[in-house]
């Protein structure tokens, strides 16, 4: 009994962490097209595997004036999408990479 | 004094030696996650001890892990499992379940440097195992461990290098003490890209592992029957993704020294999920 317990335990467990990795992680939901919003290209250094580059959005997300933040480890680069009529300061997005343990390369375009 | 010793020896055979020797894929140990970031890790180990005469030992570990970059230079863990044992001697089984003790540790960001093709770090790690599983499946000691964590990855190549010690009972709680461990590992892994944007990655892990298990002891003298020294190779696999790595391992012995007259280990088989948040 106690063995089906933990099984089922186990399971479960495993499934919502299946679930929660297939829920969808796109930010770009604003019905704007690209044409309309400034898109910002910065280059990191750091990100090595697929798994590296959701910390980095986390903390460019939480930067006002970016409204969407989508990263390529394998690429090696950041694409940031700024908010409508808001100005945004490169040093907040470095300062956000350097707070995901990698390295800017600097400003692509 | 001595005779003493030899009664808990037997003790120890039973409630020990399976927990502490736990590793798992230490790929990327050496490098920090983001500020911020939340780890969930969840994992089942099986692992067994048994001998010739028909004692069999076998343990069901479910840990689960959970890490936070509470800076970009510290990450704090918690660690709890529960374990299912069963013993079986003679023909006779037994089994039961609990939880074992929580372990925290903190591991720093000493070093990190990233360029265009290499990326490196290096982080020490300092935690405690604190006394709180069910009396089954605790030391009943606070356990102090410390380790130094290495970690060099390219595109395709990642490759870790990781010292642990762990000092038990240093708080002096048990008359009959667990010895003192050091372990020393050594990975490498190749990273297979399997999709055209790189969100899905496939790697063959291969570990290295040395265990050093110091003799029991009460006061000066050594618990007879304990103490070992393992080696240990480990082919594993890794499936990753952007928020969900799942990982495989066998834990095979390839060598293995035991003082005394112990319970041999045999392979060892690890499956975990990491998810990303």
């Amino acid at each position: 009994m106690m063995n089906r317990k933990i099984l089922i335990t186990t399971g479960l467990l495993l499934l919502w962490g299946m679930i929660a990795g297939c829920a969808s992680r796109d930010s770009r939901a604003s019905g704007m097209t690209d044409e309309d919003r400034e898109v910002r290209i910065y280059e990191v250094f750091g990100m090595d595997c697929p798994g590296c580059h959701g910390g980095l959005e986390n903390l460019v997300l939480k930067i006002p004036a970016v409204d969407t933040a989508t990263a390529n480890w394998k690429e090696q680069r950041l694409v940031v999408v700024v908010k409508p009529g808001s100005s945004l300061d490169d040093e907040l997005v470095y300062d956000a990479i350097r707070r995901a343990n990698f390295t800017a390369g600097g400003r692509i375009q | 004094m001595r005779g003493c010793a030899r009664s808990f020896s037997f003790l120890f055979l039973l409630l020990i030696p399976m927990v502490s020797a736990a590793a798992g894929i230490s790929v990327d140990a050496g490098l920090t996650p983001a500020e911020g970031r939340w780890i969930l890790r969840s994992q089942v180990r099986y692992m067994s001890r048994g001998d010739d005469a028909g004692v069999l030992m076998e343990q069901l570990v479910f840990p689960v892990v959970l890490a936070y970059g509470l800076r970009s230079n510290v990450t704090v863990v918690g660690r709890q499992a529960l374990i299912h044992r069963g013993r079986t001697v003679l023909g006779n089984s037994t089994t039961n379940s609990g939880f074992g003790d929580t372990y925290v540790f903190v591991k720093y960001k000493a070093y990190r440097m990233n360029s265009r093709h290499l990326t490196f770090g290096v982080a020490p790690t300092l935690g405690v195992e604190f006394p709180t599983g069910e009396s089954a499946f605790s030391s009943n000691t606070w356990d102090l461990k410390s380790g130094l964590y290495a970690s060099a990855r390219t595109r395709t190549w990642s490759s870790d290098v990781s010292v642990a010690y762990l000092w038990n009972d240093v708080g002096g709680n048990v008359m009959a003490v667990p010895g003192d461990e050091l372990s020393i590992d050594a990975a490498v892994a190749y990273q297979f890209i399997m999709d055209e944007s790189g969100l899905v990655t496939a790697s063959p892990v291969l570990e290295l592992s040395y265990l050093k298990v110091w003799p029991s002891h009460i006061g000066s003298d050594d618990v007879p029957n304990t103490g070992e020294t393992v080696l240990y190779v480990s082919p594993g696999a890794k499936l990753s993704t952007s928020m969900i790595i799942v990982e495989g391992l066998m834990r095979i012995p390839i060598r293995e020294d035991l003082v005394g007259n112990q319970l041999e280990r045999n392979v060892q088989a690890l499956l975990g999920v990491r998810i990303l948040f």
